[in-house]
Parts: C-alpha cells; sequence; structure tokens
C-alpha cells in the first residue's frame, strides 16, 4: 500500500465493501452458516443386582416407564456450522418435563454452570441461593420446586466439536 | 373380672382387642410399601415430553435460538391393589351365627383404570375353624356396614361385576360366613381376600399367587394396560410391587373368634327415701342401688356373680339384695349369696353385696338391686 492513487483507493474500498457484504449476510442468515444442533435422548436408569448381590444402576433405553421410575435426559449439542461459538453464549434451557419431579443434584454438564428457576424460567439462580414462599414465610427451595434448568457452556464450541448435558427425573 | 366385660357395647358383638405386634408391623409395611409405589402415580397412557432450548453467539453477534429434538416417553399402565381389613382385629362370632361379617377395603394403588377380581378363601392355615362363605358383597348404598336385600349392598359375581376402580379408587368390600355350632371359645378363624387385576388374570390365566403361572414384580405385557393419550393404542400393563410374594400387599385377612357370652353391667343411678318421704341425703334415708347385668351372644355365661362394694357411711339392709330372674334351684329368699357365705349375701368384713347368678344364657339382663341406709 505505498501508492496511493485514487484508483487504488476506490479499489480498496470496494474490497472493504465487499468484506462487509460477506459480514452482513453471516447476521441475516445465521443458521445456514453457523447452527447448533442440539438431540434430547431419554434413558431409564434401572436398579439391578449383580452377580455379586450387589444393588447397581444402569441405563435403559425405552420410552416406556412407569410412575416412580428415573429418567435420564441427556442433551447433546453440536457446532454444524464454520465458525466458533462464542464463549460463555451456549445457554441450554430445559423446563422440566410434565409428571416429573427433578433430582437433587443430577444436573451435570462439562464446562457449564448450572442454575434453577423456580418461576417456570423468569428467574434463574444457583440451587443454593434459590428460595420460594411457603405459608408466606421464604424458605430455601428445595429440588421439587424447581420448573427449569439452565446450563451456561463456558467454552468456546469450535466448528465440528460437540458436548452434552444432562439431568435426571423420577416420574410422579 | 367383670372389669374385661365392661367395654361398650360394640356392633355385631365385636370385642375391642388390642392389635397384636404381627399386624402392627404388618400395617406399618403395608404403609411404607404404598408410600413408596407412587399410589399417586402418573396416569397411565400418557406422553411425556422433553425438549430443551439453546441460545448462543457468533463473534459476539446473538443467533437464532435452537430447539432439540424432542424425547418422549409413555406411561406404561402399573398394576397395582391394595386390600387391608378394616376389622381393627378379630370380629366376634357366635357358635352357630348366620351372616357374620367381615369388611375390607380394596384400592386401585396402579395408575390406570382396571377391573379386580376377588377371591375370599376361608381355608388358612394356622387357625381353629374355617367359616361356610355365603357371599362377597361390594358396598354400593352409601350406608356403612353390610346391609343386604331390597336398596342393599350388591352382591359380587366373579367375572360379572368385578369392580372396576380408577387409579386411587377404592371399594369396601364384605365378607359374609356362617359359622358353625359346637366351637370353643375363642376359637379363630382367618379368612383371606384377595384382588387380583383382571388384566393379569387375561395375561397370565391364574388369580393365585401360589400357581406357577404367576408372575413377578416388573413382568410386562405389551399392549394389556390403558390406552395411550394421543395414538390411540394400548400401552404396556406392568406387575407393581404389591403382586411380591414375600409381601402380597393385593390380599389381606380378617378374623372371626367365637365370644359366646359378653357379658356388661350397668349401674343405674341410686334412688333415694328420706325417713320424711323426700328424697334428701340424710341419716336413715335408704338408698336402692341397682345394677343391670347383660350377657350378649349365643352362649352361656357360666357361674356369673356380680359383686359391689359399699360407699362409706352406709349401712347394708338386711334382706334388701334382690334379683330379677332366679338362677335354677335358687330359693328367692337365700339372697343368692355364693354357697358357704352369709345367707344375706353381705360381707360385712369387706362391706361388699355379691349376688350369684348361676349360668345365664344371652341375650339376657338381670337386674340386681339392693339398700343401704345412710349413717
Amino acid at each position: 500500500m505505498t501508492h496511493f492513487s485514487k484508483d487504488s483507493v476506490l479499489c480498496f474500498a470496494r474490497r472493504v465493501t465487499v468484506v462487509a457484504g460477506i459480514v452482513a449476510s453471516a447476521v441475516l442468515a445465521p443458521v445456514a452458516a453457523a447452527a447448533v444442533a442440539m438431540t434430547d435422548s431419554v434413558q431409564k436408569v434401572e436398579r439391578y443386582v449383580d452377580a455379586d448381590g450387589q444393588v447397581k444402576r444402569r441405563l435403559v433405553t425405552t420410552d416406556q416407564v412407569i410412575p416412580g421410575d428415573e429418567l435420564r435426559y441427556t442433551i447433546e449439542f453440536a457446532n454444524d456450522g464454520r465458525a466458533a461459538i462464542d464463549a460463555r453464549s451456549i445457554v441450554i434451557t430445559n423446563p422440566l418435563p410434565e409428571d416429573t419431579v427433578y433430582i437433587d443434584g443430577t444436573a451435570f454438564g462439562s464446562g457449564t454452570v448450572v442454575e434453577y428457576s423456580v418461576d417456570n424460567g423468569e428467574t434463574f439462580a444457583p440451587a443454593a441461593a434459590l428460595t420460594v414462599e411457603r405459608d408466606g414465610v421464604s424458605v430455601p427451595a428445595s429440588a421439587a420446586d424447581y420448573t427449569t434448568i439452565r446450563w451456561t457452556f463456558e467454552p468456546v464450541l469450535e466448528p465440528g466439536e460437540n458436548s452434552n448435558v444432562s439431568f435426571n427425573v423420577r416420574l410422579r | 373380672m367383670f372389669d374385661e366385660y365392661m367395654a361398650a357395647p360394640q356392633a355385631r358383638g365385636r370385642r375391642p382387642r388390642s392389635v397384636s405386634v404381627s399386624k402392627a408391623f404388618a400395617l406399618t409395611t403395608a404403609l411404607f410399601l404404598s408410600g413408596s409405589a407412587f399410589a399417586i402415580g402418573t396416569d397411565a397412557g400418557r406422553e411425556i415430553n422433553n425438549t430443551a432450548q439453546a441460545s448462543f453467539s457468533i463473534g459476539g453477534v446473538p443467533q437464532t435460538p435452537v430447539v432439540s429434538t424432542t424425547a418422549q416417553v409413555y406411561v406404561d399402565e402399573l398394576l397395582d391393589v391394595t386390600v387391608v381389613s378394616d376389622d381393627g382385629g378379630p370380629v366376634g362370632v357366635g357358635t352357630p351365627e348366620s351372616g357374620a361379617v367381615l369388611q375390607f377395603t380394596v384400592t386401585n394403588t396402579g395408575n390406570g383404570d382396571e377391573s379386580f377380581r376377588l377371591i375370599a378363601d376361608p381355608v388358612i392355615a394356622g387357625d381353629e375353624f374355617d367359616p361356610t362363605l355365603n357371599q362377597i358383597y361390594l358396598e354400593s348404598n352409601g350406608l356403612p356396614g353390610l346391609q343386604t336385600g331390597a336398596g342393599g349392598d350388591t352382591a359380587y359375581v366373579a367375572g360379572s361385576n368385578d369392580p372396576a376402580l380408577v387409579a386411587d379408587a377404592n371399594i369396601v368390600v364384605y365378607v359374609e360366613s356362617d359359622i358353625a355350632a359346637g366351637l370353643n371359645q375363642n376359637d379363630q378363624a382367618d379368612v383371606e381376600l384377595r384382588a387380583v387385576s383382571t388384566t393379569l388374570i387375561a395375561q397370565t390365566g391364574t388369580d393365585d399367587p401360589a400357581a406357577p403361572a404367576w408372575p413377578a414384580v416388573g413382568d410386562s405385557y405389551a399392549g394389556a394396560g390403558d390406552l395411550d393419550e394421543v395414538g390411540g393404542s394400548n400401552v404396556t400393563a406392568v406387575v407393581g410391587t404389591s403382586h411380591d410374594l414375600a409381601a402380597l400387599l393385593l390380599r389381606a385377612t380378617g378374623t372371626y373368634e367365637v365370644i359366646a357370652a359378653v357379658v356388661e353391667l350397668l349401674k343405674t343411678a341410686p334412688t333415694v327415701l328420706d325417713p320424711f318421704g323426700g328424697t334428701s341425703l340424710v341419716p336413715g334415708a335408704i338408698i336402692t342401688y341397682q345394677i343391670d347385668t347383660t350377657v350378649t351372644g349365643t352362649g352361656t355365661a357360666e357361674a356369673l356373680s356380680v359383686t359391689d362394694a359399699l360407699p362409706a357411711d352406709v349401712e347394708y339392709v338386711p334382706g334388701s339384695l334382690t334379683v330379677s330372674a332366679l338362677p335354677a334351684g335358687e330359693e328367692a329368699d337365700d339372697d343368692f349369696a355364693p354357697a358357704g357365705t352369709d345367707n344375706t349375701g353381705y360381707d360385712a368384713g369387706n362391706r361388699t353385696i355379691t349376688a350369684v347368678l348361676g349360668d345365664v344364657t344371652g341375650t339376657t339382663t338381670v337386674t340386681v338391686t339392693f339398700q343401704a341406709t345412710i349413717q
């Protein structure tokens, strides 16, 4: 860029315009260029007695459940696009399924911060900070009070990378 | 010794009895298991969906949020039922007695709509006799207890009117039996009532927990459960914990106990006649005491005697002891005193009166009266 002629400046300016155009189109059509794909699956946590007489737990894939069953939901998310997804920008929200109660301490996700809501997702807070009103008194919330779980994924998710979060509930 | 018989009269001659240790344990176990079995469970056939949503940014620019696929489960029909005895202990019966009733409550502790076959078994090991079963009745007229005949409760016919119960609903069931003659006092007869899901009977071909075909907890029958709420197909039916042979919550035992004769004493308010024809409690006034002794039941209260201690400051009026019905062989003028005691029936040393009533058959009321003078 030693020769600053009008033409070269115009030419540079055109190039800048072209680059800007690419950025603009990425904003307008983000799904095509960079997408998070999410799949949700469910498994039953089954207790069984092994050969040594120990009660153990295993995950069984089924779509049939009975009251009292413990279920694990796993949400896998992948960067299917070509651009990296910003750190701390992936926020996964999961309202608890109907007729289920969250099992305390089971929400997990590598590299995530887990928060809960007791007001159908209006506000979120760490488990220890949540309170509910009972008989006019504010008391610490229990797992049965949770309505929604939220995970904030802290790392950058590069193209082609994936991760997952999970939680367990008990069917009423 | 009469204190044992002084309890308030009860319907149908039931005798209050403390719950034995084993029964108390069984009750606790039942409550625990029904609690852990999620008696109030999600209805069979429900479809439960889960979906997550994610927001994210690229290069600081928020992107359109995405929604996950939907994870779906269907709620199977859990077959569970509990039967409990409502009698709170053995039901007193005569020997003989016809139409003796045991009461049970059958509750659908599963999560679907289910009909139940009722089976009463009078042949239970470890008791003294077996009653003759007449009929099982379903509470249907809204009045407590069993009423038979027109406007009464409904006679149960297996396979015809098996009670259909929605989840958590219950029904009171009566088992009516005849008790033979000639049984001994306190002889007991156990009757077991069990309720078996008709779905399970259709699938296994048996209603008998002792049969080889009886299922294990967790056995399932595809398509045998209730309709699912969306697809119109039947969900799987699953055998619940009430079928566990170690607990068998789907059955309960009621007990008849032969109570041949029950004696109750009722001491009525004394009447007073003072020396001036009034009713004042003054020295010289005569107090008349009355004790009604009622024997109920089909048997005989043998060698019955009634004893009462006089209050302080009164003196027994000699010869005033009377009874309304004379025991066989007793003379009206001997004050019904026990053999070998003061013929007046009064024991001055212990200040007690004793009236010997002898053998009294049910149902009879004998009134004992005596008088005392205020000193």
